[in-house]
């Protein structure tokens, strides 16, 4: 009777609830970690693919109303750059690789850099001018975690001499 | 017995919790594939565009012919496949319905995913007669 009076826990059942409690705070330790890391991986892989999307769109708005392109290596056939002229034979912009960042630069003419079309790293970019279309054959986008977006494309040059065509 | 229902509910949130997550990421290479596509609609667009109005890629009907693909590569992996159709439109600014087909009207459609329905990216411009 005494005894079934007595109030408190036991040492075996602080030791049961203690190593539950670990359990579940190892649990949802382990949970938090992975999903944070699904969050990033996706988020990183969407400004990535997002960035490719930009690069290509930049460099289709300046081909359109250019009239002349042409392509150099930027310093190598998987990094290339870009120069385009206006219908007065004048230098329009240019778009280039710079190796000390790894991303494409733009600017109205050599010398003057107008900073980074996207913040993304860009691991090969290459093209191919054509008479009157420039062809994107690869832009690769490297994201945060290290996945590659590849995507290719194409722009007219509107404001090439339509007697050629 | 609220013990029990609370631990039910709390397992059944951090499943649908995780789920989310591994939903929310399959998305985003659902979409990556959806934005090569439209930039590959929009490659072939432009690469009509460039060409001469009387390319034989711009004679009325489907290209390259009907119930026939192009694979759509990037870096000579096939992603997804194309193909554009060519059909006469009429101007509505020099009068609807008269008849005569003053334009021409080129969608461009890339379909892609292997496994259940299709997705489709279509492209439409209009381009002049030659």
């Amino acid at each position: 009777m005494a005894r079934r009076m007595q109030k408190g826990v036991t040492l075996v059942e602080v030791t049961i609830v203690l190593a539950l409690a670990t359990l579940v705070v190892m649990g949802m330790i382990s949970f938090y970690i992975s999903s944070q890391s699904t969050w990033m991986a996706g988020s990183t892989q969407a400004l990535a693919q997002r960035d490719a999307t930009l690069l290509i769109e930049a460099i289709s708005e300046r081909v359109r109303e250019s009239s002349v392109a042409m392509t150099y290596d930027s310093p190598d056939p998987d990094h290339q750059g870009l120069l385009l002229w206006d219908a007065n034979q004048e230098p329009l912009w240019r778009f280039w690789w710079d190796p000390s960042d790894s991303l494409v630069h733009q600017g109205p003419k050599v010398g003057q850099d107008r900073g980074p079309v996207v913040a993304s790293r860009v691991t090969r970019i290459r093209l191919e001018a054509l008479p009157h279309l420039l062809e994107m054959r690869l832009v690769e986008v490297r994201s945060g975690d290290g996945r590659l977006v590849r995507m290719s494309s194409a722009a007219a040059l509107y404001n090439s001499p339509a007697d050629s065509l | 017995m609220e013990v029990v229902v609370a631990t039910v509910i709390a397992v059944i949130a951090v499943l649908a919790l995780a789920y989310s997550f591994g939903a929310a990421r399959g998305l985003v290479d659902r979409y990556e594939i959806a934005r090569v596509a439209l930039a590959a609609a929009q490659r072939r667009m432009e690469t009509l565009s460039a060409g001469p109005l009387t390319s034989t890629d711009l004679l009325i009907g489907p290209h390259p012919a009907a119930g026939v693909w192009l694979d759509v590569k990037v870096e000579d992996r096939a992603v997804a496949r194309e193909s554009w159709t060519v059909d006469r439109y009429d101007d509505p600014a020099n009068g609807i319905g008269s008849g005569a087909a003053d334009l021409k009207r080129v969608t461009v459609t890339v379909v892609w995913g292997q496994a259940g329905p299709a997705e489709t990216v279509s492209l439409t411009r209009l381009f002049p007669l030659p």
